[in-house]
């Protein structure tokens, strides 16, 4: 009886697929704004394109103009920041009609001040109103003026420890080579910039981290318009189903087998579309990880449609509880952008299992802590369905 | 328990919380019978007949049959899947055997009910009187010789009910035994006996009564 029951449960959920189908096409379209939208906001342009900074250089200043030039050459600053030469009025103006993030003035003598150890201050204007672009050059700056304090400590200190013995005339030739080799080294910390790759995604793109995101998110809210599948069976159904041997750990059981498999029918369209667009590949890691996550959404669809109890129960506990627990989870913005209390146990809501689970498809490793912690979601919402069928007798 | 006795209950007793429903009720069904049992609204009649289908536990007392499919029982819902077609439907709880639903959609209860020509419906699409046909198809697809109808002509039009009864006849000439549950003194008219369920007890009604002395025994 309970294999006749599984293939009953498996037959009306084939039945919904267009149903499915039709609701997806509008989730697809909520879930590309909302990638979109999470890109910009975090990554956008604006902060990840130039930042296009006036320089100023007072009179006819060679060696000043000369040292902003090695400034931008700086791996640092040059990945971030376009220097262009023009006078202070020009460049305020410029600054005034957004064309610019900031303007660099460098006063007269700005070279020689720095060697005989004056600190003659250099002016940066920003555009209150531009915050981050701003905030960002303004650290920028401020980074690099603490840089040029350690040099120039260095060379005075150095300066300082040959008088200390009697060796002054030896002064020269120390400042030269310690220009070299200050030179030298401060251009090698581009090896940093060449190497560490920093993202609050962790090992996997932005663009990967929401189309994880929007995949799981599509998983969970698929089952909307499924759901008069999802609905629990009348009093009437229940009695005469265990009257005739199938019991509550069955009808849930069924239940999340249909509503899988469902799902696995629902989003193939969305993985052969991104295999195609080799955005992923095929391999024995997706062909396992894809079931399995449609298996363990189905199952939280379950759980919340048997707690809820009724059609807008349903639809109103999935709604909601899905798009809290997926923002918690880090699923709109990543874990690292919230509180510390929220990244310690946002990670064992089930989006971040989700997503942890098709992480193995993209990165194409196995991982048996986040294998497990999905097996275990599963038969964690299976007993809650239980005791919530067991509970509405 | 003879042969011709298909259901003794004795001692039933059943509570939802403080609410006491049944007090001690007995039954006994023979075969070729049928047993109408009246009662107001509230009164246990419902509860009464889930626990003779075992579909509900008593909290006391004891049910005897001839063997645990001895009972076929339909609610007063009927317990269908509506988006799938009859033929699914009646392959659910015929536990999958085709050959066992084939023969009675030529020769059995299902023939006689005529569900045949529906086969392919959805069941959404039908009527309430055909489904309710399909319902007592369904229940009876174990061929028990008891059926245990829970108000069948519920919202039914008058050829409907006219085709259960005859239907209910026909059951009885060929052995089988019914209990039935009703406010309507026309769908009552098929019964041998006559019970009413009063205070949690059945207490049996003597000969045929007209739908006044109905009333006044019920209160």
């Amino acid at each position: 009886m309970n294999i006749v029951y599984l293939k009953i449960e498996v037959k009306r959920a084939w039945k919904r697929l267009g149903q499915l189908y039709a609701g997806a096409a509008l989730l697809f379209l909520l879930a590309g704004v909302l990638v979109l939208l999470a890109d910009r906001m975090l990554y956008g342009e604006s902060v990840v394109g130039r930042v296009p900074v006036g320089v100023a250089v007072s009179g006819e200043d060679v060696l000043a103009k000369k040292a902003v030039q090695m400034l931008g050459s700086l791996d640092s600053v040059k990945s971030v920041c376009d220097f262009e030469y023009m006078d202070r009025e020009a460049g305020l103006k410029a600054l005034k009609k957004g064309e610019l993030y900031a303007v660099l003035e460098t006063p007269e003598q700005f070279v020689q001040d720095i060697m005989n150890g004056k600190n003659t201050p250099v002016t940066v204007w920003l555009d209150g109103e531009r915050g981050i672009e701003a905030k960002l050059f303004r650290e920028l700056t401020e980074a690099g003026a603490l840089t040029l304090r350690a040099g120039q400590a260095g060379i005075y200190a150095g300066n300082e420890l040959h008088r200390l013995y009697g060796l002054e005339g030896l002064i020269g030739q120390f400042e030269k080579d310690l220009n070299q080799d200050y030179m030298d080294y401060s251009l090698e910390r581009s090896i940093y910039f060449r190497h560490q790759k920093v993202g609050a995604t962790g090992e996997v793109s932005v663009l990967e981290f929401y189309e994880m995101s929007a995949f799981v998110l599509f998983l969970f809210l698929a089952a909307i318009p499924v759901s008069g599948y999802l609905l629990p069976w009348k009093r009437v159904m229940v009695q005469k189903l265990r009257a005739a041997g199938v019991g509550a750990g069955c009808q849930i059981f069924a239940r999340i087998t249909g509503m899988g498999m469902l799902l696995l029918a629902g989003s193939f369209p969305v993985i052969w579309i991104l295999v195609f667009t080799e955005q992923l590949s095929w391999s024995m890691i997706l062909a396992a990880v894809w079931p399995l996550s449609c298996v363990a959404a189905a199952s939280v669809i379950v759980l919340l449609y048997q707690i809820g109890g009724s059609l807008l129960g349903g639809i109103m506990l999935l709604f909601f509880v899905v798009a809290g627990q997926h923002f918690l989870a880090g699923g709109i913005l990543p874990l690292v952008f919230l509180p510390q209390s929220l990244q310690t146990i946002g990670q064992y809501f089930p989006s971040a299992i989700l997503m942890d689970t098709m992480k193995m498809a993209v990165s194409e490793t196995w991982d048996t802590g986040k294998l497990t912690a999905c097996l275990g979601m599963i038969i964690g919402a299976w007993l809650g369905g239980v005791a919530a069928e067991r509970g509405r007798r | 328990m003879n042969t011709n006795t298909v259901l003794v209950a004795t001692d039933l007793y059943k509570s939802f919380g403080r609410r006491e429903v049944l007090k001690g009720a007995k039954l006994t069904v023979s075969s070729g019978s049928c047993v109408g049992i009246i009662g107001g609204n509230g009164c246990g009649k419902t509860t009464l007949l889930s626990i003779l289908a075992k579909t509900v536990r008593a909290d006391k007392g004891q049910i005897l049959m001839e063997n645990e499919n001895a009972a076929a029982y339909v609610p007063q819902e009927n317990p269908l899947i509506e988006e799938l077609t009859v033929r699914d439907n009646l392959l659910l709880w015929y536990k999958g055997n085709k050959k066992a639903m084939k023969e009675d959609l030529e020769t059995g209860a299902a023939a006689l009910l005529g569900v045949k020509p529906m086969m392919k419906r959805t069941v959404g699409e039908l009527s309430g009187g055909m489904k309710k046909r399909i319902s007592i198809a369904c229940a009876l697809a174990n061929h028990a010789r008891l059926l245990i109808l829970d108000e069948p002509g519920a919202a039914l039009d008058m050829e409907c009910k006219a085709d259960i009864r005859r239907y209910l006849k026909q059951y009885m000439e060929r052995g089988g035994a019914v209990i039935l549950t009703s406010h309507e003194i026309g769908e009552l008219s098929v019964c041998t006996q006559m019970y009413v369920l009063k205070h949690g007890r059945l207490e049996p009604l003597e000969g045929h009564l007209s739908e006044r002395e109905l009333i006044f025994a019920m209160q």
